[in-house]
């Protein structure tokens, strides 16, 4: 309960003030003076330390791709990303990450809009949002409870049909938050097999850096205990299983 | 000599003209008895017929030989060439006195041409010395001590095409009469750069007069650079003496030759021998521009290779360019400069080629390699340029070709050329990181907080209407209780309040509770009405006359006097409770 309190002052706060402390700061400098692989080190601390802020993940990020680290920093860029979607540095550094993987799965330009506005609003904004409108339907029915015309009726039904966008949207993306377990390739190249069995042949290969979506399958090899993972990819729709430690969750 | 020279100089745009022309100079008019007067006599013209000499009987002649002078002037565009002889005389006048030169003649196509005559006045001076004939034993220009030539070259083993520097000196240490005049030395197999100007020095108490020469072998084998000579005259002062000047006698004409010199010229190595190897001995650097770095498709880029350093500049051949499909090249043409300063043949040669790039995009011209010999380090080297990036926009398509080379100015952009990632974030804002709002207890409390303020108003609302609507029904309803409610103190605390007190109670208890029943107020209420409208409500028998004979009871109790028939109070409370019972289960 104390935790959730702090979680909303902290939203209230969260647009208007910028802050730096000295594990961030020494990270930084690090990242200046061109020792990538210390920085990056330096920012996992950061974030594992408590402050899982955006610029963390973000500036870890650039440390990994700097280090030629393609699927790290596009993880966390990813991570990044899922808690300021709008952030266009991340967005661009991204974007820059993702050309380096030879992605037959490309985007349209109308795929890459809906995805943009449907992830525009990060869950938490979207909780406020939903909230507000609830509020606002309920103020609309308790309005009409003391004057019941027709400008109330129309009050009603207006703020009930964005009510119930906001709550489809929420629906949705809540849904998908439950469901979806995205997670990036770390390794360099991955084979990805049709049975979680060391013996079977490679079904398809995934590059560094592809984004895939984790069933909730997991499985290992009986004889010789390595760890599968069933990964599903959207855009090709398929599935294989891969090792559970060539790939990074996103969540 | 000097004079002379500016005497030459003087009448020499004389010498220009379509005809032939004579001209007779002398270095001065007036002189002393002993001294001498330099003649010249320049025909020129188209051609060079013979000069008669005329007879001069006041002064000793002697010839100081001739030389043949080529000279081309531009006029107003147009060239014309014209060859001048030069005819050099020394003249000793024979005793003071005013003398004249006697016009000299050349006869060409019948016609006659003449020098004006010169008036000369010799003054009586200082005694003229001795005239001694041939006093030197040696006889100076046989390569004696006071005059000699030289052939020296800078190294004897060289490689075919390395630069050998031939230096041709004349020593002498006595005036002459006249220019000498020189012959080069034979250099068959050799090809040859002249390195001016002349070197003047003096050295030793010797006059040295030094011209030097590049000399590039052509192919390998024993080669000789010949005999250089030189044939100057020789004042000689002696009476008579014709052994060597013939008709004039009294100045020789000495031939001076100098030694044949061997030089080895040694093959080019065949190890390190690349394919490419064009032959250019030297020493060299390389460097590749583009006038523009920045084009369209099809548009013109001159890319400019230059060679340049020391060493046969003109064997420099055309580099290779190893350009993509990506290019479309054209012709290359070249350009030679020749640089001899410091008496070296130094120079570029610039390769100009247009090249028309097909696609757009980053395009590389990739580095321009040359290999030469470099017979310091007996070695061959391969000297490359840097490679070129164009930045190739999408031009305008075909239509534009090869004709509209020209580029135009154009207005510049945004230039980007590294797209590399975006800086890093000096600083953190606190959000809400991972934790997810819609888990927590808390926020869905306060968001359903205003369904249950609605849920509230809704239901208060809904009573209110209802109080309104039923107000009677509802103080009938609670008449019952409330009746109990203010009976119930009477019962339990009776011995606080007074007789008057209790039985005022009494009534108005009971009052409310038939008003509240009969929707009356309690207050005023009458016993007739209250008969006539329980009668109406009540259907038992007795029962509404028994409620108003209570009420009946009660007001005797309270207004009768004192001390008759003072009724037990518990036992009234008990009654009017009993009362309302009944009441309340007949359904009042």
């Amino acid at each position: 309960m104390n935790q959730t309190a702090k979680i909303l002052i902290l939203l209230l706060l969260s647009s208007f003030t910028a802050f730096a402390d000295q594990g961030f700061d020494a990270a930084n400098k690090l990242y200046e003076s061109g020792e990538y692989s210390e920085a990056a080190a330096a920012y996992g601390t950061v974030i594992s330390s408590g402050n899982a802020c955006a610029e963390a993940y973000y500036n870890l990020g650039n440390a990994c791709l700097k280090d030629k680290k393609v699927g790290l920093a596009i993880l966390n860029y990813e991570k990044a990303l899922r808690i300021t979607p709008r952030d266009a540095d991340i967005k661009y550094n991204l974007e820059f990450a993702r050309s380096f993987i030879k992605d037959n799965a490309g985007e349209d330009a109308a795929a890459k809009f809906l995805a943009g506005s449907y992830g525009f609003l990060t869950l938490n904004e979207l909780c406020v949002l939903f909230s507000a409108a609830f509020a606002l339907l309920m103020g609309a029915l308790i309005f009409r409870v003391y004057r019941k015309n027709e400008f109330s009726y129309w009050l009603v039904f207006g703020v009930s049909l964005l009510f119930a966008i906001i709550l489809l949207f929420f629906g949705a993306r809540i849904r998908d938050n439950e469901i979806n377990n995205p997670a990036i390739v770390v390794a360099l190249s991955v084979e990805a097999k049709s049975e979680p069995k060391d013996s079977n042949p490679a079904a398809f290969t995934l590059p560094e850096g592809k984004k895939v979506f984790l069933t909730s399958r997991r499985d290992f090899d009986k004889k010789t205990g390595q760890k599968y993972a069933e990964v599903l990819l959207k855009g090709e729709n398929i599935k294989g299983w891969v090792t559970l430690d060539s790939l990074a969750e996103i969540k | 000599m000097k004079k002379l020279i500016l005497a030459f100089i003087l009448f020499a745009g004389a010498a220009v003209s379509d005809d032939i022309s004579v001209t007779s100079a002398v270095d001065k008019n007036v002189l002393n008895s002993g001294d001498r007067i330099i003649l010249q006599v320049t025909v020129s013209g188209n051609s060079s017929p013979a000069l008669k000499v005329p007879q001069m009987n006041d002064f000793n002649v002697y010839s100081g030989g001739q030389r043949t002078q080529s000279s081309f002037s531009f006029v107003n565009g147009r060239m014309s060439s014209s060859t001048s002889v030069i005819y050099d005389y020394t003249l000793n006048p024979k005793g003071p006195g005013k003398f004249t030169i006697p016009s000299f003649t050349v006869e060409s196509g019948g016609k006659v041409f003449k020098s004006a005559p010169i008036p000369v006045e010799v003054v009586k001076g200082a005694a003229p010395p001795p005239q001694v004939a041939r006093q030197d034993g040696a006889a100076p220009g046989t390569g004696g001590n006071d005059l000699f030539v030289q052939v020296n070259l800078d190294k004897n083993r060289v490689y075919v095409n390395e630069p050998v520097t031939m230096t041709f000196g004349f020593y002498n240490r006595v005036s002459l009469a006249g220019q000498p005049q020189y012959t080069p030395p034979d250099t068959t197999g050799f090809w040859k750069e002249d390195l001016p100007p002349q070197i003047n020095s003096s050295r030793n108490g010797y006059n040295v007069v030094e011209l030097k020469t590049a000399l590039f072998p052509a192919s390998p084998g024993q080669y000789t650079v010949g005999t250089a000579s030189l044939v100057c005259a020789v004042p000689v002062r002696g009476q008579g003496d014709d052994f060597f000047g013939g008709f004039f006698g009294g100045t020789r004409n000495v031939r001076l030759d100098s030694k044949p010199v061997l030089v080895t010229v040694l093959p080019l190595p065949e190890e390190g021998k690349t394919a490419d190897f064009s032959g250019t001995v030297g020493k060299f650097g390389i460097s590749a521009a583009v006038d523009k770095r920045d084009a369209k498709t099809n548009d013109a880029v001159t890319l400019t290779v230059s060679i340049s350093g020391t060493g046969n500049v003109k064997s420099i051949a055309e580099p290779k360019l190893l350009l993509s499909d990506e290019f479309k090249k054209y012709e290359t043409v070249s350009d030679l400069n020749i640089n001899k300063g410091n008496y070296e043949v130094k120079g570029s040669k610039v390769f100009k080629t247009v090249l028309v790039p097909k696609k757009a995009g980053r395009l590389t011209i990739p580095s321009v390699k040359y290999t030469y010999f470099d017979p310091a380090d007996k070695r061959y080297r391969t000297i490359s340029s840097d490679p070129i990036i164009l930045n190739v926009a999408q031009g305008p398509k075909e239509e534009s070709n090869y004709a509209n080379l020209t580029s135009m100015p154009q207005a510049e952009g945004v230039k980007v050329f590294d797209s590399g990632i975006r800086f890093i974030k000096p600083a953190y804002r606190y959000t809400l990181g991972r934790a997810l709002l819609y888990k927590s207890p808390l926020y869905l409390i306060i968001t359903l907080l205003p369904f249950f303020a609605w849920i509230s108003v809704l239901g208060s609302r809904k009573l209110k209407i209802r109080r309104e609507e039923n107000a009677v029904c509802f103080k009938a309803s609670r008449a019952y209780s409330n009746a109990l409610k203010s009976l119930k103190p009477l019962g339990t605390q009776a011995q606080k309040f007074t007789r008057e007190e209790y039985l005022g109670r009494l009534e108005a208890a009971y009052a409310e509770y038939i008003g509240n029943k009969i929707n009356r107020p309690p207050a005023g209420l009458s016993v007739d009405e209250i008969s006539k409208l329980l009668s109406g409500k009540i259907k038992e028998p007795g029962l509404a006359s028994s409620a108003v004979g209570v009420f009946e009871e009660l007001h005797f109790q309270r207004y009768a006097p004192s001390g008759s028939e003072n009724k037990d109070l518990n036992e009234l409370l008990s009654l009017i409770k009993e009362q309302i019972n009944k009441l309340e289960k007949a359904g009042l």
